[in-house]
């Protein structure tokens, strides 16, 4: 084990890979001679030379197509959108292209395209730098979606994701890149679909992803010196999600949280807790709650974004609701 | 015309109440306050009477019913107009509220769209019948917070839910009450098998508001009790020289008398705590309940502005608001109000005993039975009359030093009623 950042983790992924499969490329804005805005690229087009790690024009609809002709046609290609904010410049190619062609052609086209997104707010980037879309992407058949946080988590996954056959959304949270964390020396990767509990409880069951994962086990941590044992799930994948993990967890506790960064209204955590109640009615002890941010643009102002982000705060309440059987 | 008539709100704590008795049938011509039925409220039956004129076209409410204070009980119109199930609907915007207690026989036909909404061809006029979706319903009809876990497991252990109750007031039941439930001895529960039960007694109405205010009180109030002897030999005499006189009072009437004149010198002692605006809250009139004990369970007439009134006063008023208790006809006037609670088991035999604050009030005294007793008096021992007094109070309020002090104030009030008059 050594220590590690997110960036670091994400880079080593790509590095390994590349090294590991010569289809294997990147395309992006900035990705190359600057090695990303985040530095998570740095270093790679020395390596593999600018066939391989490609900077492309500032055209989200270009690049995302040229990522969906290249897996068409046998590469595995990593597209990078800078902020995934703008990924809706490329989502005619993402959701009737990549989503479909291996449906429409019988299976005959593999899509082997990752498209890495840096979502999340915080650090008063404003409205059009801060906003969280998984829950679209969840909503059309056909992608994969990932949202893991921990250095282990994004590093593991990342391959995983490089070396799946369907397109993967790709969600990193822009304040992780400096988190830190164990990551393994030896080759490994993570799956999707299978949840991480972060912490064991026995009377409220949190459900997280991302950032939030995070916060939720803060929250925890303070809930458990009120006696209130909260079990912490990270779903690390969201599409597939590891069900059988969170209703194991709520056949428990009886108690669910779900959170989401994004703005509440029509948000995947409402998706998770529709799911939750129709697979197990029966083992609900309380309504579950949602937590995830107010329904506005995302302000600028450091002091109202941090009013409509939630926090760790916000959990704390939503687990006293739960708790409270009022 | 058709017009709605709701349930109208009498008391400031009334929120919902029990139809008893229907005075009215559908077709009769009603004048505004006319009595038209007789609802069990908080605690005490309460007439209600007619808050308009008109004749009635359609009750919508049944004896059994537990209705919401401004939910519909009846549509009133001209003489001989009739009224759909749509009309209804669209003049009270829901399936008729009778449904309520129905629900779970005959699903009530959902109304037909109001005529605003007809223009669209393919809403139907009625939707059949949803199978068995009927909300778990109480013996009143009123529905059950119930969690689906809880559902769940009182199901398959064969609980009714309407036996189970929250452990917070007002909560939703959830699966630890099943389990404290499944917990107590087969006996104290009413659910078993045929035969094990001889009868049972509806946990409902106003067994269930004691029920409830005692909880509260017990669960929510730190309170501690202080007891002492008082030796009662003047108090008998001082009854003894009125009743010469031909003046009767009660013991009841005479400690009534005696704890308003303790509370006017200990103002923090009659008082209430307001969390919310976090003061303690120091009252202005003196109303002292005295515990009755009735059919229907305990009832506490209030005798208000105690401090202010005579003996004979407080007496009239004690015997007339105790007599409609036990009639079942108090008024939420008469039951509502108090600021400190006075309640005797001396008539059984009680000596003394630790009761539970009637919230939101501060304290409450017990009073036991006037027993003689061997007394030291000097090197002698001699023979006293004495009863024993218990005061209970909310820590939260007062600490126990003021509270004693009250108590021995009530003390030599009681061993010396001559005090009364200064």
């Amino acid at each position: 084990m050594s220590i590690k950042t997110v960036r670091e983790a994400l880079n080593e992924a790509m590095r390994e890979e590349m090294l590991r499969d010569e289809t294997v490329m990147i395309m992006g804005c900035d990705v190359g001679v600057r090695g990303n805005p985040f530095g998570v690229t740095k270093g790679l087009m020395a390596e593999f030379g600018e066939k391989r790690v490609r900077d492309t024009p500032i055209s989200e609809p270009a690049f995302t197509g040229a990522g969906v002709g290249a897996a068409a046609t046998g590469l595995r290609p990593i597209v990078e959108i800078l902020y995934s904010d703008w990924i809706t410049l490329g989502m005619d190619q993402i959701v009737n292209m990549a989503a479909k062609m291996r449906y429409m052609f019988g299976g005959k086209v593999n899509m082997p395209l990752v498209v890495r997104a840096p979502f999340g707010a915080g650090g008063g980037i404003a409205a059009q730098h801060s906003q969280s879309f998984e829950a679209w992407f969840n909503h059309i058949p056909g992608l994969k979606v990932a949202a893991p946080i921990t250095p282990a988590d994004v590093k593991g996954m990342l391959k995983t994701a490089i070396r799946d056959d369907n397109p993967v959304i790709f969600f990193e949270h822009k304040r992780s890149y400096q988190l830190k964390g164990e990551v393994p020396d030896e080759e490994y990767t993570v799956p999707f679909g299978k949840a991480a509990i972060r912490r064991e409880g026995s009377d409220v069951t949190i459900v997280a992803y991302s950032q939030m994962a995070l916060k939720a086990a803060e929250a925890a941590e303070d809930l458990a010196k009120e006696g209130i044992s909260c079990e912490v799930i990270d779903l690390r994948s969201i599409l597939p999600l590891d069900y059988d993990t969170v209703m194991a967890s709520v056949e428990k506790t009886g108690r669910v949280v779900v959170c989401q960064e994004a703005n509440l209204r029509g948000g995947l955590a409402g998706d998770i807790v529709a799911e939750i109640i129709d697979r197990g009615f029966d083992l609900l002890d309380a309504p579950p709650v949602r937590v995830g941010a107010l329904n506005v643009p995302m302000p600028y102002n450091i002091s109202l974004e941090n009013y409509v982000i939630p926090g760790k705060d916000n959990i704390c309440s939503a687990v006293h609701k739960v708790m409270s059987n009022l | 015309m058709l017009k709605v008539m709701k349930m109208p709100k009498i008391g400031v704590n009334m929120t919902e109440a029990k139809i008893v008795k229907l005075a009215v049938c559908e077709g009769d011509a009603i004048a505004e306050e006319q009595l038209i039925l007789e609802a069990e409220t908080d605690k005490a039956t309460q007439e209600i009477f007619a808050t308009m004129s008109g004749t009635i076209v359609k009750i919508l409410i049944a004896e059994g019913d537990v209705v919401e204070c401004q939910n519909p009980i009846m549509i009133l119109g001209d003489t001989g107009e009739k009224a759909t199930e749509a009309d209804i609907a669209a003049l009270i915007g829901a399936p008729a509220p009778a449904a309520k207690a129905e629900a779970a026989a005959s699903p009530a036909p959902v109304p037909a769209a109001a005529p605003a909404a007809s223009a669209v061809a393919s809403v139907p006029a009625t939707i059949p019948a949803a199978p068995s979706a009927a909300p778990v319903l109480a013996d009143g009809g009123q529905r059950i917070k119930i969690s689906p876990l809880a559902k769940k497991i009182a199901k398959e252990n064969g609980v009714d839910p309407a036996q189970l109750s929250p452990a917070v007031p007002g909560a939703r039941i959830t699966k630890n009450d099943v389990l404290e439930f499944l917990k107590r001895p087969a006996q104290s529960r009413t659910t078993a098998s045929v035969g094990e039960i001889k009868d049972t007694i509806p946990f409902t109405g106003t067994r269930k508001i004691i029920a409830e205010r005692m909880n509260d009180s017990n669960q929510n109030r730190p309170s501690v009790g202080l007891t002492l002897h008082a030796d009662v030999t003047e108090w008998l005499a001082f009854r003894e020289k009125l009743k010469a006189k031909g003046v009767s009072v009660s013991y009841n009437d005479l400690m009534v008398a005696t704890v308003a004149k303790a509370l006017s010198e200990f103002p923090v002692v009659n008082s209430r705590l307001n969390a919310e605006k976090g003061v303690i809250e120091l009252l202005n009139n003196i109303n002292i309940g005295v515990a009755v004990d009735t059919e229907k369970g305990l009832l506490v007439p209030v005798i208000k502005n105690a401090n202010q009134k005579g003996l004979l006063e407080i007496s009239a008023d004690f015997k007339e608001k105790a007599a409609r208790a036990a009639e079942g006809r108090a008024t939420a006037d008469d039951l509502t109000g108090g600021t400190f609670t006075v309640t005797n088991l001396g008539m059984f035999e009680i000596e003394s005993f630790i009761p539970v604050i009637n919230p939101p009030e501060c304290c409450i005294l017990a009073v036991g039975a006037i027993v003689k007793e061997p007394v030291v008096e000097g090197d002698a021992v001699c023979i006293r009359p004495r009863m024993q007094m218990t005061l209970v109070f909310d820590h939260r309020i007062i600490d126990g030093a003021p509270a004693a002090k009250f108590l021995q104030r009530v003390k030599h009030l009681v061993e010396s009623p001559l005090e009364m008059l200064l």
